[in-house]
């Protein structure tokens, strides 16, 4: 029922997008020009032909980022991470497999489905992490969320850290990637979400040092304490539901993101969590929405019997307080 | 793509021993403004987008890097600021920047190739004549 309505919205809501695509104007241009003077009309053959017809018929069809679609596509059909390698290879004739795949992919992207579900995977900090739908896709915010814990633990000793909510398992495997001498446990309420975490973790040869729990942080039973905790729970707003781009609603788990109505519901599980399962002077860092890290001091300062204070928020890339930073007393 | 940065590391790796890193300029957090290109919208989870453009400004010098190769964030920081070190490098130093002196070893050791092919072609066409090969 919500997602007819979401794909009803999809037409609008992509044309307001597509402008918020940050391809610069005179990019944009200078390829359209040249799809129109290749005719257009001659059979599609190397990775240039396809990088203009499909960023056309993206365009066309007002498929938000319509240049980034096409060029990931085909990176990803040159076995490469950098859409760089698309420009290198641009003169490349492409075998009928490599047509009929890209084909495939440029259908789905058509439909919406986010990028990296179509390609299968994407990259988060030094790691390329596999990706398929409904599981949340990781944000480049929440690498900033881990470079505010890995500040921490280098600067005191932290043996074990818990995280609650780990979807990919992007942020726990970026830290045991990092820091050879730590283990993890992970929970998530989505069997697909933990699956996921296994396999990332097995691809990248991290499982020996992860532990992935399948069940929902209110319930949680561990048989120690930790010294971090990290996480970065559903934390949007229940009213702001409807405004999420077309492809997140139509693909993504909503529950990934639905925070309730304050955006609160699962951070305040956690801090539960927290409370019984942090060491004294552990530490507890969260992604939030920018609305909370206020309505969270303000609800730690209320409940002294929780044992966490707040220490302080930090700013995200473009100057909004995203991250919480607690400390347990 | 990955052969290319292989090869890269192989020849860093090879002349690194003849290369002066000594005069590199540090960069000083606070003389830095990092920008990342994320249009408007509220971001974090509510927002999916796919590049991850870092723009890196050198404040003394008003040096501008922009970053956006890979579809990591944290790598484009990191790639943005070693590009910035490189041209900051090129800047104060001139013809003593890292850049410029792997570039000199670099036409030393193709002057030197050249200089052994030109040899071995000699010998061999020396041979040719010996052994009646030529008329
Ligand atoms: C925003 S995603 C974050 C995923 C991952 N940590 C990342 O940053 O990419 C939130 C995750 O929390 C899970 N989740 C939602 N409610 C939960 C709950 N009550 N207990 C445990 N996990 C929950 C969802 O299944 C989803 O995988």
């Amino acid at each position: 029922m919500f997602r007819t309505l979401v794909r009803r919205c999809v037409q609008t809501q992509c044309k307001r997008l597509s402008k918020l695509s940050d391809l610069s104007h005179v990019e944009r241009r200078s390829l359209s020009a040249n799809a129109s003077t290749t005719g257009g009309n001659s059979k599609p053959e190397t990775v240039e032909d396809m990088l203009k017809l499909w960023f056309k018929r993206f365009s066309d069809a007002q498929v938000y980022e319509p240049l980034e679609s096409i060029a990931n596509i085909l990176a990803s059909t040159l076995n490469s991470n950098k859409i760089a390698t698309v420009y290198q290879e641009r003169d490349r004739k492409l075998s009928t497999v490599e047509m009929k795949n890209i084909i495939e992919m440029c259908k789905k992207r058509l439909q919406r489905m986010p990028i990296q579900y179509v390609i299968g995977q994407w990259d988060f900090r030094e790691l390329t992490l596999k990706l398929r739908p409904p599981v949340f896709i990781p944000r480049p915010e929440t690498e900033i969320l881990v470079e505010l814990a890995l500040n921490d633990i280098k600067s005191r000793d932290v043996t074990c850290i818990l995280e609650p909510c780990c979807g990919s398992g992007a942020i726990s495997l970026a830290l045991l990637n990092l820091l050879p001498g730590l283990k993890a446990v992970a929970c998530d309420k989505s069997s697909k979400a933990c699956e996921l975490t296994e396999e990332n973790a097995s691809d990248l040869k991290l499982s020996g040092r992860l532990e992935v729990q399948q069940c929902a942080i209110g319930d949680i039973e561990l048989k120690n304490k930790f010294d971090l905790i990290i996480s970065n729970p559903p934390y949007v707003l229940s009213k702001d539901m409807m405004d999420l781009q077309a492809e997140i609603l139509l693909f993504e788990d909503l529950e990934a993101l639905d925070g309730g109505l304050d955006g609160l519901d699962v951070v305040r599980d956690i801090l539960g969590v927290a409370t019984t399962y942090l060491n004294r002077s552990g530490k507890l860092f969260l992604e939030v929405d920018p609305s909370h890290p206020e309505l969270i001091a303000n609800l730690l300062t209320g409940s002294p019997s929780l044992g966490l204070k707040f220490e302080r928020s930090h700013k995200d890339f473009n100057g909004v307080a995203r991250f919480v930073e607690i400390i347990k007393t | 793509m990955l052969t290319s940065v292989n090869r890269i590391c192989f020849t860093f790796v090879r002349c690194k021993h003849k290369l002066d890193y000594s005069k590199v300029p540090k960069l000083v957090d606070s003389e830095l403004l990092e920008q990342h290109v994320r249009g408007s919208g509220p971001g974090g989870q509510a927002t999916n987008k796919t590049s991850n453009c870092v723009v890196l400004k050198h404040l003394p010098t008003g040096i501008v890097i922009k970053c956006h190769e890979s579809r990591s964030l944290d790598q484009n920081r990191k790639k943005a600021r070693s590009l910035l070190v490189t041209k900051l490098d090129n800047l104060i130093n001139k013809e003593n920047s890292v850049e410029a002196q792997a570039k000199l070893l670099d036409n030393k050791k193709t002057t030197e190739m050249e200089r052994k092919r030109q040899k071995r072609q000699a010998l061999k066409n020396e041979w040719k004549t010996r052994e009646n090969l030529i008329d």
